[in-house]
């Protein structure tokens, strides 16, 4: 997404007023972001923090 | 601009890393030069094993912390221009890391040379070991402020690590000493441990967070100098 947009790891970072290191940390899943951060990245992006993000938790059936 | 294919170091890297090299080996024949013979009278062999190895992970620190001050001064020599700015970026942060390390470290070996039969009498051991601890306190509070959370993230994981290794290995020592097995840990084992598993602490809970990562959109031209 950030690629499509043309934009490196340091503009993103700059964009976002974090460092290059926060963005590579958590696009290589090594680090999973605040809610506020995550919320600025989809705002930025125009898309939805779900869209952004994978997560494969199912509630438990019952 | 770095050459493609080419496959020397650029000018922004080998001229700090030569600065820091001569530096640290500095740093390090000083550190072995006042650890011989200043403090034999009397102590047991123990307690210079303590000293030597609260000696060592204080040059660690500030050995580490010399390379981070060159990291950031390599800003100046950087080829590339967006390497060069995010350097300049961090580099408030890098440098006041670096002063606190430098610091700390320089309290471990003032501590581990200070006290009855050392090079350093006791007032001006401890009245220096005041003025250095405050100082890497105050550098580690400014740069506290200007962290960004993945930052801030890796510092409190490092706290964290810290105190569970020094429960680990100060308890276990402690713990062994009680039951009289081995010689009990001393006061400067104790500040050693401390230091030394902050130290460590910080560059793991730092690596797993990906800190010192190359950046993946640039590991292309990372592979290209190499």
């Amino acid at each position: 997404m950030r690629e499509a947009r043309g934009w490196s790891q340091g503009e993103l970072a700059r964009r976002l007023g974090v460092s290059r290191q926060t963005i590579n940390a958590v696009e290589t899943d090594k680090y999973d972001p605040s809610l506020p951060l995550a919320l600025r990245l989809a705002k930025l992006c125009g898309v939805a923090v779900t869209e952004l993000f994978i997560d494969r938790w199912e509630p438990e059936k019952e | 601009m770095a050459i493609n294919g080419s496959r020397t170091r650029p000018r922004g890297t080998r001229i700090p890393s030569i600065f820091m090299f001569v530096v640290i080996i500095m740093f390090w024949a000083l550190f072995f030069w006042m650890s011989q013979g200043r403090h034999t009278s009397g102590t047991v062999d123990a307690g210079r094993a303590s000293v030597f190895f609260a000696g060592v992970v204080g040059m660690l620190q500030i050995s580490f912390g010399l390379v981070a001050a060159a990291v950031r001064a390599s800003a100046a020599f950087q080829d590339d221009p967006e390497e060069a700015r995010e350097l300049r970026r961090d580099g408030r942060a890098l440098l006041l890391g670096a002063g606190a390390l430098i610091s700390s470290g320089a309290a471990l070996i003032l501590l581990s040379l200070t006290g009855p039969g050392r090079a350093v009498p006791s007032v001006i051991g401890l009245s220096g070991w005041l003025f250095l601890s405050i100082l890497a306190a105050v550098l580690v509070a400014v740069r506290w402020r200007g962290l960004d959370e993945l930052n801030r993230a890796a510092a409190r994981e490092s706290d964290h690590l810290a105190f569970k290794w020094l429960c680990l290995i100060g308890g276990t020592w402690a713990m062994l000493a009680h039951l009289n097995f081995i010689a009990a840990p001393s006061a400067l084992d104790w500040l050693t441990m401390l230091a030394g598993a902050s130290f460590v602490a910080g560059l793991v809970a730092a690596g797993r967070m990906g800190v010192f990562d190359v950046p993946v959109a640039d590991r292309g031209r990372a592979q290209e100098r190499s």
